[in-house]
């Protein structure tokens, strides 16, 4: 902003021809408050407060109402619509949801993203391809990937006959794993209905958003890699550091950025998450893979409160701003 | 100074485009649409519906009928049909899923770019009346006029009364014909190579769905996920196994949910599950796309369905169905009707009413227009005879009339044709209503229900309970 508020005396030298002197200051002064390149931005202004801006202040006035959408409208009820959305366990609910899928995608994503930027890194054949294959989920759209993935977890579908047939479930029942899974009462690696159990179809959300998204993640920790000096590298092998003691040691913490804008990005995702949850479990069986996303999708749309969904709205952009608060003091802590 | 004169002029200029451009997305005024003569644009086939409402072109209007039956094939039919006789006048339909119908439908009513005709049905939360009845222009009047002063007696007992909105005492819609529930539907080309018969009663079906499973078939496809209230109506049946007279006093608030006849009914419906009745993913799925291709496909046995599957017994119905299915090469089998076995004591019959009627947007700018395509089907005999033709609704509206099932292309008329008729008969005989009675929350609550009742260990009682604190009875 600085760098714009340049008057327009201080760019000629000189007051405007025509004027006295008490006008040209005042004149000057008035350039001063006003930027040079306000004018520019008017258009995306306009554009900011007629969308965006407008509709978080109607979605404000709207959440002081008992509103079912009808001719009439709505009926002032001061702030009850909040008080109702946080004394009601279905958005406690979806809230732990959305710290549960944001805690597990972004562990697994960040985790498997340095280990595959990692890999790529090193000297292997047909990394071009590799390279393909792990990002290309994150171009396709969840509308198109959702069906697909409903069909890959149905009872009939082709996860629950690799697991039987290649006799993976025998496997890990032999081993242990199921044995320990079940003791942690996590769902066991057997054939099962994915999307029918209250147990499962919270975790087949997780899973198929680290299907999508382990490729950006890669990408960014891959460009993010490639900034490391070689000679660091090369001095700690001399010293005698092993790989994974390299990767640990020097590679991650010097990542350190990728990963705290992932994790800002995960936030901003988890509380905002709508497409895969609806379009393959719509947020059940019985508000088990609810997030506020549906929850209020269903309260504005299904169920025409949109009261109740108004203020579900301001509680969630509340959220989103505490977030990215909080992560922001957080990155410039670690600055 | 000029240079940053203009900067000004066109970044203003800028502005008050974009501003110009979210006004016009906002309202496009209330006469905007009116077009006539070679000016006119139209929306085509496409179903869209909103861009014309008033498209004329020449002497032709095009009127937009939005709603969630009939299937797209059987609406085109009855549009061509409609079309034929009313030259002049041209329909574009647009189908929704019944998820979606009102959340697409309310913004439209609320502007001015909504079709000119939508569908209205007795209750429910699809297109329920006391969803839409501020939205729906008066026709009363104009079925009078089609039909004389004693024009109510010319429909079926009840249905004028179920599209009439009490606090209004406006006819909001004119009923197309009547539905009927409470059922099931089976593949009798399967049970005869399995060497079965319809069940009895809730062992004997049990012990037959076994050999169904064995046979490597679904024994009833049902989905229960998601929004749909399908599910629900296989809830009321389980109760109303239990006592017949119970579910529809519980609706009107004449009775608690927290009983021991609904407690036994979820119980019921839960067994259905583990006992291999139902299928396994009941609640991954939904009804519609994939129960009920499920059943198309003739990969299950049985569904609970209504009257309006019988527009799939023809041939070419239920071939487009099984394609749809994903099936390349359908060889239609046999549909069957079939009365609620015995589940839980009782044999309940079957829940009729209106079912769905063609409501008027009144600010259509082809009133006109839009009140023939009404009254054509609702009040004509020919129109009548179009819709019982292809057997989406069944029963008629108008008194007098029947399907003709000489016109029909069934796969076996000898055996489906008395059994359609029997199922007819039990449902116009009934006098308990479908959802006449059903609120948009208790009709959510027992979504919630079934799904507990099918995918947790909840207790009949603590299901009951929720739904008793979530329901809002209407009388």
């Amino acid at each position: 902003m600085a760098s714009t508020s340049v008057s327009a005396k201080g760019r000629r030298g000189k007051t405007p021809p025509g004027t006295t002197r008490g006008a040209a200051e005042q004149h000057r002064r008035q350039l001063k408050l006003r930027p040079a390149g306000f004018g520019w931005i008017l258009p995306a202004l306009v554009l900011s407060v007629g969308v965006i801006y407008f509709c978080i202040g109607y979605n404000g006035f709207l959440s002081t109402q008992q509103n079912k959408g009808g001719i009439d409208g709505g009926t002032f009820i001061g702030l009850d619509n909040y008080r109702n959305a946080l004394s009601n366990p279905l958005f406690w609910g979806a809230l732990k949801h959305t710290l549960i899928f944001f805690l597990v995608v972004s562990l697994v994503q960040i985790g498997m993203g340095i280990i595959f930027a990692a890999m790529l890194h090193s000297k292997i054949h047909l990394a071009v391809v590799y390279k393909v294959i792990i990002f290309m989920p994150f171009v396709i759209a969840p509308a198109i990937m959702a069906p697909v993935h409903r069909q890959v977890f149905a009872t009939e579908g082709p996860l629950n006959w690799i697991l039987t047939n290649l006799k993976i479930q025998w496997l890990c029942d032999h081993i242990g794993i199921n044995w320990v899974l079940e003791h942690l009462h996590l769902p066991t690696v057997a054939a099962q209905s994915w999307l029918a159990q209250t147990s499962t179809s919270l975790l087949v959300v997780i899973g198929v958003q680290i299907w999508s998204t382990i490729g950006f993640a890669f990408i960014l920790f891959y460009a993010s890699m490639g900034q490391i000096e070689p000679e660091m590298i090369e001095a700690a092998r001399i010293d005698g550091a092993t790989n994974p003691r390299i990767l640990i040691s020097l590679v991650v913490p010097s990542v350190r950025g990728t990963v705290l804008a992932l994790l800002i990005l995960n936030a901003i995702t988890a509380l905002k998450l709508f497409d895969y949850p609806y379009l393959m479990t719509r947020g059940g069986p019985v508000y088990t893979s609810d997030f506020l996303g549906t929850y209020i999708h269903r309260e504005a749309v299904t169920l025409t409160n949109l009261g109740y969904a108004g203020a579900l709205s301001i509680l969630l952009l509340i959220l989103a701003i505490g977030a990215s608060v909080v992560m922001s003091l957080w990155s410039r802590r670690g600055e | 100074m000029r240079t940053r004169r203009h900067s000004w002029i066109a970044s203003a200029a800028c502005a008050a485009l974009l501003v110009a451009g979210l006004a016009a997305c906002g309202d496009s005024g209330d006469g905007s649409t009116t077009s006539s003569g070679d000016a006119a644009t139209s929306g085509g086939d496409t179903g869209t519906g909103t861009d014309t409402d008033t498209d004329t072109s020449g002497d032709v209007v095009t009127i937009n009928w939005w709603g969630f039956a009939p299937d797209v094939s059987v609406g085109e039919k009855y549009v061509a049909a409609f079309e034929a006789a009313n030259p002049g006048i041209k329909v574009v339909y647009k189908n929704f899923e019944n998820t979606d119908y009102a959340p697409a439908l309310r913004p439209a009513l609320q502007s001015d770019e909504g079709p000119d005709i939508y569908e209205i049905s007795a209750g429910g939360n699809v297109a329920g009346i006391q969803l839409w009845a501020d939205y729906a222009e008066d026709l009363t009047a104009t079925a009078e006029e089609a039909l004389g002063a004693d024009w109510k007696s010319k429909f079926a007992p009840g249905y004028i009364d179920q599209l009439t909105w009490p606090d209004t005492g406006i006819l909001t819609a004119l009923p197309l014909g009547g539905v009927g529930a409470q059922m099931f539907w089976y593949n009798k080309t399967l049970l005869d190579s399995l060497g079965l018969q319809p069940p009895a009663d809730y062992d004997e079906w049990v012990e037959q769905c076994k050999v169904i499973t064995d046979a490597g078939y679904t024994c009833m496809a049902m989905g229960a996920g998601g929004d749909m209230t399908f599910g629900t109506e296989l809830l009321r049946t389980t109760t109303s196994s239990v006592d017949t007279e119970y579910w529809i006093k519980a609706l009107k608030g004449e009775a608690s949910w927290e009983d021991p006849v609904f407690y036994e009914g979820i119980q019921i419906l839960r067994n259905m599950i583990k006992d291999g009745i139902i299928q396994a993913d009941a609640i991954g799925v939904q009804q519609y796309p994939e129960a009920n291709n499920t059943f198309m496909a003739g990969k299950a046995a049985y569904v609970q369905m209504g009257t309006w599957y019988t527009q799939y017994a023809g041939r070419e119905a239920q071939t487009v169905a099984a394609q749809a299915a994903g099936v390349s090469t359908p060889d239609p089998f046999v549909m069957m009707p079939m009365l609620t076995p015995n589940l839980g004591g009782q044999t309940p019959g079957m829940v009729a009413e209106v079912e769905w009627g063609f409501a008027v947007n009144p600010k259509s700018k082809n009133m006109e227009a839009a009140k023939k395509f009404a009254t054509w089907f609702t009040t004509t005999q020919e129109g009548q005879e179009v819709i019982l033709h292809y057997l989406d609704i069944g029963l008629p509206a108008l008194v007098g009339m029947a399907p003709n099932w000489a016109e029909v292309d069934l796969v076996d008329p000898d055996i489906q044709i008395p059994a359609f008729e029997e199922m007819y008969a039990a449902a116009g005989a009934t006098a308990e209503t479908r959802q006449l009675h059903l609120s948009q929350e208790t009709s959510n609550a027992l979504v919630i229900a079934v799904q507990e009742a099918l995918a947790t260990d909840k207790s009949p009682e603590d299901i009951a309970a929720g739904v008793q604190a979530a329901a809002v009875a209407r009388p």
